[in-house]
């Protein structure tokens, strides 16, 4: 499998709702927080998509319901042209030995009754594929892949370090070959010294494996490192996407603006000199969205126009570069300028 | 002088399984209106030593030495009501997580009040009165209305903006902010960054900021101390220590986050293995087993801080980073086109 050749995953206007009731003893149903609302892209053979957005932007959501961990409401999940979104859960289960979950919480995500072996073992006893010597072996391969010391196989979680367990999620999740990996914020709780060692390791395993990522993390700079190409989420709606290099030099739409500058450089030099957008005010809450385009209320160069009451299609604005915002070249070309209002400000510091 | 004085402080928690030496002899001085950062991971003590300072470790951990000077008192041997009166007015600190530090079931009115008539012996209106310019000031939007809602609801940004209302309600002379932005989205997390930059200079007061985050103290503090298992390994002018950091951790730490500005990507170069166990001694350097730049001195003798190129720029190392090991930083390539 070589890269790019063609799509191993398109999602077309995927929606996920959960429904919200309330009342004891007659639950009515009151409303929708619309998680995932009409999102669509794909993820190419052998690239890593990286997913971003704050907490609560349907990131997390997207991601399980491409592996159908959440039910989708509506939409079509295609995994090589196989719909995953209608498919009988007999088949689901086949189509799942190919698609692998890394979480973030490598504590809650690992048994801490069983020990290494039996938790790496595990995918490959329910799905029927190696039982005993055959098992062991493999499982003595996987943990060598994942660097982890070889007298790891009889020892328990709690005897890990996050990254330790971070390597032994891995190694589970790659115990039946999957093409595709979906991983959920795989070192958001690692410290940064560690934070690196997995990012490597993910890297290489992708070489080695020839491995599709879906890569959600709320962190800005590690999802550029990754990633080939980037979507932006804001309120269940995909803001931009874009070729990785792409999007953090000349970011088209308000919000992926605003979003990479806020986000702190390690570097003084630079953090002295450069602009800053900053958002006034909180995320709107998902039950009742804002109308019109998601995040006009916190946009800086929002207009009375179109802004509040026409809701943006994700459109091509340069080649590979897709983004949801009416005024995109007009900001770009300058012809728009932010507005100092109430909730929102340019800052130069 | 120095506002506060911190010497050779030691923390240690004992547990019945072992004792944990989580704090091993930490110096620093803060003067007026200084801005200081202490970075480091997660269990290298960087909390502990705030909350050894203002005696309010949790049960297991007690401070075996040392001393913390606060305008001519040694805050480790004042009584608790003194010591009361010291932090909240004084000194003042921001944790985390607001939602732990809020009284859940107390109005954020009463909460802010009771600041104020505590320390400063206000009453009732002249509370309120102020409660709400408070407010007014951390950016909260129509504060008097809500002075009778309670902390659930409140967004996680709007509830540490009370948190640092009620650290300034008493003009304190210090601002412990301990992780501070850590539980929050980025674009929140700038906010309330600019709002603590503000306070400091409106109030003229120091900040001890505490994070595992190396742009947060790039983009904040003047000053920065590097702490790796319970000491200052590197202590220097923010600008000098992100340009020549000395000590190879720092360097490590530098080399192993990705940058969003990178100019192009490159393969990250972690420091291999993990912290130690701080329940251990070790003879030697504590960094000693991860580092490449680790000497037989190192293993043996515990490096103390020594001043390097300047008498700003203090290393506690045996064998400091050599000129041509530095990184190239991006805004130096930037510079040169």
């Amino acid at each position: 499998m070589n890269k790019g050749t063609g799509s191993l995953v398109e999602v077309e206007d995927l929606n996920v709702h959960f429904p919200i009731r309330h009342g004891v003893v007659i639950s009515r149903y009151i409303g929708d927080v619309r998680a995932v609302d009409g999102v669509s892209f794909d993820i190419k053979r052998g690239e890593t998509l990286g997913l971003v957005g704050e907490s609560g932007c349907g990131k997390t959501t997207t991601g399980r319901a491409i592996l159908r961990l959440v039910e989708p409401t509506s939409g079509r999940i295609l995994f090589e042209g196989n719909d995953i979104a209608q498919m009988p859960r007999k088949d689901l289960r086949r189509m799942r030995r190919r698609m692998q979950m890394v979480f973030q919480d490598p504590y809650s995500s690992l048994n801490p009754r069983q020990n290494v072996a039996n938790i790496v073992a595990e995918p490959l006893r329910v799905h029927g594929i190696a039982e005993g010597r055959e098992a062991e072996k493999r499982v003595r391969e996987l943990l060598e892949v994942v660097g982890l010391p070889k007298d790891s196989q009889n020892r328990y979680p709690h005897e890990f370090s996050g990254g330790q367990r971070q390597r032994i999620g891995l190694a589970r999740s790659l115990a039946l070959n999957p093409d595709l990996i979906v991983a959920d914020e795989p070192v958001s709780a690692l410290d940064v010294s560690i934070q690196a060692q997995i990012i490597n390791l993910l890297e290489e395993l992708q070489d080695t494996f020839d491995l599709t990522y879906l890569f959600i993390a709320h962190d800005l700079a590690v999802v550029r490192h990754i990633s080939d190409r980037v979507a932006v989420m804001y309120l269940g709606k995909i803001m931009e996407i874009a070729p990785s290099a792409h999007l953090y030099e000349r970011p088209l739409h308000p919000y992926t603006k605003a979003l990479l500058s806020a986000v702190p450089i390690p570097d003084p030099k630079v953090e002295r000199t450069r602009e800053r957008i900053l958002l006034r005010g909180d995320l709107p809450s998902s039950v009742d969205p804002p109308g019109g385009c998601r995040f006009h209320t916190r946009c800086p160069w929002a207009q009375r126009e179109r802004c509040p009451d026409e809701v943006p299609e994700l459109r091509v604005l340069d080649s590979g570069h897709l983004g949801a915002c009416h005024y995109a070249e007009d900001i770009e070309a300058g012809r728009i300028t932010t507005r100092t209002l109430d909730d929102a400000v340019v800052v130069a510091s | 002088m120095a506002l506060l004085s911190v010497t050779d402080l030691e923390v240690k928690f004992f547990t019945r399984r072992a004792t944990v030496h989580a704090v091993r002899g930490v110096s620093f001085d803060l003067e007026p209106g200084q801005t200081l950062g202490i970075v480091g991971e997660s269990g290298c003590g960087k909390s502990v030593t705030s909350l050894a300072m203002l005696g309010i470790l949790p049960r297991a951990g007690r401070v075996t030495g040392g001393e913390v000077r606060f305008e001519g008192h040694n805050l480790l041997e004042l009584r608790d009501a003194r010591l009361r009166d010291v932090r909240g007015k004084d000194i003042a600190m921001v944790f985390q997580d607001p939602m732990t530090s809020l009284n859940p079931s107390l109005k954020i009115g009463r909460q802010i009040t009771e600041v104020l008539t505590k320390h400063l012996k206000m009453d009732k209106d002249s509370s309120e009165r102020e409660a709400v310019e408070l407010l007014g000031r951390v950016g909260i939007p129509n504060a008097r209305d809500r002075l009778d809602d309670y902390p659930h609801q409140f967004s996680g940004g709007m509830r540490q903006r009370v948190m640092i209302a009620m650290a300034i309600a008493c003009h304190p002379k210090i601002l412990i902010a301990d992780e501070p932005t850590t539980a929050l989205d980025v674009t929140i997390q700038a906010q309330i960054l600019d709002l603590l930059r503000r306070l400091v200079e409106e109030e003229g007061m120091a900040l001890i900021l505490i994070t595992h985050d190396l742009g947060v103290v790039a983009g904040v503090c003047e000053r920065t101390n590097v702490m790796y298992a319970g000491r200052f390994v590197e202590t220097a002018p923010t600008g000098e220590l992100f340009a020549r950091p000395r000590h190879p951790y720092t360097l490590g730490l530098l080399k192993s986050v990705p940058r969003l500005d990178a100019a192009r990507k490159e393969k990250l170069d972690p420091i291999g293995g993990a912290p130690p166990e701080l329940s251990l001694e070790s003879p030697g350097c504590s960094f000693a087993p991860r580092c490449a730049y680790a000497t037989q001195e190192s293993r043996e003798r515990i490096p103390e801080l020594r001043a390097l190129d300047t008498k700003d720029h203090l290393v506690a190392c045996w064998n400091p980073v050599p000129d041509e090991d530095l990184p190239t930083r991006v805004s130096d390539e930037w510079a040169a086109g």
